[in-house]
C-alpha cells in the first residue's frame, strides 16, 4: 500500500499573464477523503487537471498512486470534471461501457457493472436511450457512474454535487463513502465549504492561486483555537452589529456565527439579546466552522456575501 | 495501435454507421451524382422528340443550295423557296419575315464558297440538335452542288462524306484498354475521391467541434492520450468512408452484371461498351492505396483545423482554405484526364495534396512510369506523416481550449513547443 495517493511538489502553472497555481505542495494520504476548497477561479480545476496529466505544469513534480502519470495510473483513476460532458447521441449503456473500456475494463465486465450501477441510480429503464434525451440531473448521475464503474483507487471529483437535488446528493455521497471504505482515496474540489466539512478528513484551501491552509480537519479547527457563538434568533437582530465586543459576524438570516474579541464573555451576547426583547432559540459555544477559518485566512481575496467584518 | 485507440475507432465507426445520416448519404449521393450526369442527356433526348417540325423560307441568292437542301435535311423540315427580284436590305428582310408565318428564313449569300455567309433568321430558339442538322444539311447541299459543277452527278453525298468509327485502344504490357471507357473510370475515381475528401473532412471538423462543445473531451483526456483520440477519430471516420465506397462498388458491380435499362445505351452513345470494361485488380488496389493515404493526409489537416476552432461559426473560415485546395486538385484532374501525358500531370502527381486525386485517374487512362509512381507514393507518405505530426502537436494543446479561436502565432507556438 502506498501511503500517498497524490504528491505534488512546487507546482506552478500560468496561462499567459495569469497565474492559475503558484508553488503548490499537496499531499493526499491513501484512503482519505480530501477536500480541495476555494472560491471560483482559485485554481482548483487547474490543479486537478495537472494531477491527471491533462495539462502539464510549468514547474514542479507530480506523483500519483506512487509514480508519474502513465496509462496504468490513468486506468486506476476516476475523474468527474466540473464541465460535465458525454457524447449526446450515444446510448447510455453503450457510453458507460465505452468509458469503462478506455479505463482498461473488459467489455462484458463493464457491461455488467454498468447495468448494476444504473439500477442503483434508478436509471435502468433508460439504459437504451440516447444521452441527450436524459435530463441534466440524470446525465450527471450517468457521468458520475462512469467515474466509479472501474473501481478506481483514486477518485477525483470536481464540484461533484453542484446542480443535484438533496436526494441525489445523498445517493452519490453514499457511493463515494462506500468507495472510500473499500480503500479508495477521494479528492474532491468544491466551493461549498459545508460539503467539505461534512465529508472530508483533510482539507486544502486555495485562494488566489496559493494555498492558504492544509491539514486534517480536526487539527485545523483546534489550531484556530477560538470559540464561536452560534446564535438562533427570532426578531430584529440589528443590535448585534452595535455590540463592541463582536469582532466578526456571519449573518445567515435567523442564524448567526459570531466571533468575539479576545477575552470577551460569551454570556454578554445572551444578556444583550434578552434586554433587546428578541426570542433566543439556540445558543451554542462551538469551534469555529471551516467557513469562518477559511474566510479569515483567505481574507479579502475570497470575499463572500453573508459575511462582513465588524470593526 | 493501442487497445484504447482501437476502442475509440470502433466507437467513431459504429456511431456513424448506425446513424440515419449514413443511409441517406450512401444511397442519396449516387442518385444525385447520376442525376448530374444523366439529366442533361435526358433533357436533350426528350427535347429531340419535343422539337417541332420547322417551316423555313429559303432565300438563295447563289442559287446553289436551295435545290439540294430539301433532300439533305429530311422530312422534319419544310422548305419554301422565296424569290426576290433584287437584293433587299437586312431591315426590309426582317420586316418581311416577321409578317409571314414562317418559323425561319434562311438567307444564302451570293457566293457561299468564297466567304459569303449563310444566315438563319429564326422566330424562336432553335435547339442545338436542329442547328447541327441544318449545318450538316447545308454542307451536304453545297458538296452536291460543287460535285455537279465538276460533272459528277447521281452520287450519295452522305455516303461519300461518311468517316470511319475511330476506336482508341491503348496497349500496355498488362493488356489493352479502350480510351473512352477508362476515361469514365478515371472521372469516377476523381469525383469519388474529391467528394469523400470534402465530406469526410468536414465530418471530422464537426466531430471535433462537438467533442469540444459538449465537453466530452475532458473526460476522454483523463483516460487516453491525445494521439490515441486523434488516431481513433481519423481511422473510425475513414472506415465509414471505406464502407460507403464498398457499398457503392457492390452496387456498381451488380448493375454492370445485370445491367440497368438506359445506362448501357447512354454509355454506348459516349462510345463505351460496358462489356469491355473490366477493372484490373491492380488499378483498384492503387486507387484504394491513394485514397487511404490521401484521406489520412487531409484528415490530419481538418482535425487540426477543427481543434483550433472555438465554435461552428469559425469553422467555415479555417476550413475554406482546405476546401479550396481540394477543389483546385479536382480542377487539375479534369484537365489531366484530357491530356494525361502533360507536364501538369507529372508535377501534380508529386504534390501530396493533389496526387491522391491525380494519380489514380492517370493510372486509369495512361501508363505512369514506375519511377514516377515510386516518387509520388513516397512523397505522399511523407506528406501524410507530416500532417499527422502537425495535427498531433496542434490537437494536443488546442483541444482543451474553449471559447476563442486560436490565431496563427499561437498555432505556430504550439507546433514549435508543443
Amino acid at each position: 500500500m502506498i501511503d500517498r495517493a497524490i504528491h505534488l511538489q512546487g507546482i506552478t502553472k500560468s496561462f499567459g499573464e495569469q497565474t492559475a497555481v503558484e508553488d503548490l505542495d499537496l499531499c493526499v494520504p491513501s484512503g482519505s477523503i480530501y477536500g480541495l476548497l476555494g472560491p471560483n477561479g482559485a485554481g482548483k480545476t487547474t490543479t486537478l487537471r495537472i494531477i491527471l496529466d491533462i495539462i502539464g505544469p510549468d514547474r514542479g513534480r507530480v506523483e500519483v498512486l506512487g509514480s508519474q502519470v502513465d496509462d496504468a495510473v490513468r486506468s486506476r483513476v476516476g475523474y468527474l470534471p466540473e464541465e460535465r460532458g458525454l457524447y449526446p447521441r450515444m446510448r447510455v449503456l453503450d457510453h458507460l461501457v465505452f468509458l469503462a473500456v478506455l479505463k482498461g475494463m473488459h467489455r462484458s465486465e463493464a457491461r455488467a457493472a454498468a447495468q448494476h450501477g444504473l439500477e442503483r441510480l434508478e436509471l435502468a429503464d433508460r439504459s437504451a436511450d440516447r444521452v441527450d434525451t436524459l435530463s441534466k440531473g440524470m446525465q450527471q448521475k450517468v457521468q458520475f457512474l462512469s467515474t466509479v464503474l472501474h473501481h478506481p483507487d483514486l477518485l477525483i471529483l470536481d464540484e461533484p454535487f453542484s446542480g443535484l437535488d438533496p436526494i441525489n446528493v445523498d445517493l452519490l455521497q453514499e457511493i463515494v463513502l462506500e468507495r472510500q471504505r473499500q480503500g479508495s482515496t477521494v479528492l474532491f474540489s468544491t466551493h461549498r465549504i459545508e460539503d467539505a466539512e461534512r465529508l472530508c478528513d483533510r482539507v486544502c484551501m486555495v485562494a488566489g492561486a496559493r494555498k492558504v491552509l492544509d491539514g486534517p480537519l480536526g487539527e485545523i479547527k483546534a489550531s484556530a483555537g477560538r470559540r464561536e457563538v452560534l446564535l438562533g434568533l427570532e426578531g430584529d437582530a440589528s443590535f448585534l452589529r452595535q455590540l463592541p465586543f463582536v469582532r466578526r459576524l456571519s449573518d445567515h438570516g435567523n442564524y448567526f456565527e459570531i466571533r468575539l474579541e479576545d477575552g470577551a464573555n460569551p454570556q454578554e451576547i445572551l444578556k444583550a439579546a434578552l434586554s433587546e426583547n428578541v426570542r433566543v432559540r439556540h445558543f451554542e459555544l462551538a469551534e469555529p466552522s471551516l467557513r469562518e477559518i477559511f474566510l479569515e485566512r483567505a481574507g479579502t481575496r475570497a470575499a463572500e456575501p453573508g459575511a462582513e467584518e465588524v470593526s | 495501435m493501442s487497445r484504447k485507440a482501437w476502442a475509440i475507432t470502433k466507437r467513431e465507426y459504429l456511431e456513424r454507421v448506425r446513424a440515419r445520416w449514413f443511409l441517406i448519404a450512401t444511397f442519396g449521393l449516387p442518385v444525385i451524382l447520376a442525376g448530374l450526369i444523366f439529366l442533361p442527356e435526358l433533357i436533350v433526348s426528350r427535347g429531340a422528340s419535343g422539337d417541332g417540325d420547322l417551316n423555313l423560307g429559303v432565300l438563295d441568292y447563289s442559287g446553289r443550295v436551295a435545290d439540294d437542301l430539301g433532300d439533305a435535311l429530311g422530312d422534319r423540315w419544310t422548305l419554301q423557296p422565296v424569290h426576290e427580284e433584287h437584293e433587299r436590305s437586312e431591315e426590309e428582310l426582317r420586316e418581311a419575315f416577321l409578317a409571314t408565318s414562317l418559323d425561319g428564313l434562311l438567307i444564302v449569300a451570293e457566293d457561299p464558297d468564297e466567304g459569303g455567309s449563310v444566315r438563319l433568321l429564326a422566330r424562336r430558339a432553335i435547339s442545338s440538335r436542329q442547328g447541327r442538322e441544318l449545318r450538316g444539311g447545308i454542307r451536304d447541299a453545297l458538296v452536291t452542288a460543287r460535285l455537279r459543277e465538276h460533272g459528277i452527278e447521281e452520287i450519295d453525298t452522305r455516303r461519300l462524306l461518311r468517316g470511319a468509327d475511330l476506336q482508341i485502344i491503348q496497349v500496355t504490357p498488362e493488356g489493352e484498354r479502350s480510351r473512352e471507357a477508362f476515361q469514365i473510370v478515371a472521372m469516377l475515381f476523381a469525383v469519388v475521391t474529391y467528394m469523400m475528401f470534402l465530406i469526410y473532412g468536414q465530418l471530422i471538423v464537426r466531430a471535433v467541434l462537438e467533442e469540444k462543445s459538449s465537453n466530452v473531451v475532458e473526460v476522454m483526456m483523463s483516460s487516453v492520450r491525445p494521439w490515441e483520440m486523434m488516431l481513433g477519430k481519423m481511422f473510425g471516420v475513414g472506415a465509414v468512408g471505406l464502407t460507403q465506397i464498398a457499398i457503392w462498388a457492390a452496387i456498381g458491380g451488380l448493375l454492370s452484371l445485370y445491367g440497368l435499362p438506359g445506362l448501357a445505351s447512354v454509355l454506348a452513345a459516349e462510345g463505351v461498351d460496358l462489356a469491355h470494361v473490366r477493372l484490373p485488380i491492380g488499378l483498384v488496389a492503387w486507387a484504394l492505396l491513394y485514397f487511404i493515404l490521401g484521406y489520412l493526409l487531409y484528415a490530419g489537416l481538418f482535425l487540426a483545423a477543427g481543434a483550433s476552432l472555438g465554435n461552428e461559426q469559425d469553422a467555415q473560415q479555417v476550413v475554406t482554405p482546405l476546401v479550396v485546395i481540394i477543389v483546385v486538385g479536382f480542377i487539375l484532374v479534369i484537365g489531366i484526364i484530357e491530356s494525361p501525358e502533360s507536364r501538369w500531370a507529372v508535377v501534380g502527381s508529386l504534390i501530396p495534396l493533389f496526387s491522391p486525386m491525380i494519380v489514380p485517374a492517370r493510372l486509369a487512362i495512361s501508363h505512369v512510369p514506375a519511377i514516377e509512381l515510386a516518387g509520388s507514393v513516397s512523397l505522399l507518405v511523407l506528406g501524410m506523416l507530416g500532417s499527422a505530426w502537425l495535427a498531433g502537436r496542434i490537437y494536443r494543446v488546442a483541444i482543451l481550449m474553449s471559447g476563442k479561436r486560436a490565431n496563427l502565432p499561437e498555432m505556430v507556438r504550439w507546433i514549435r513547443h508543443g
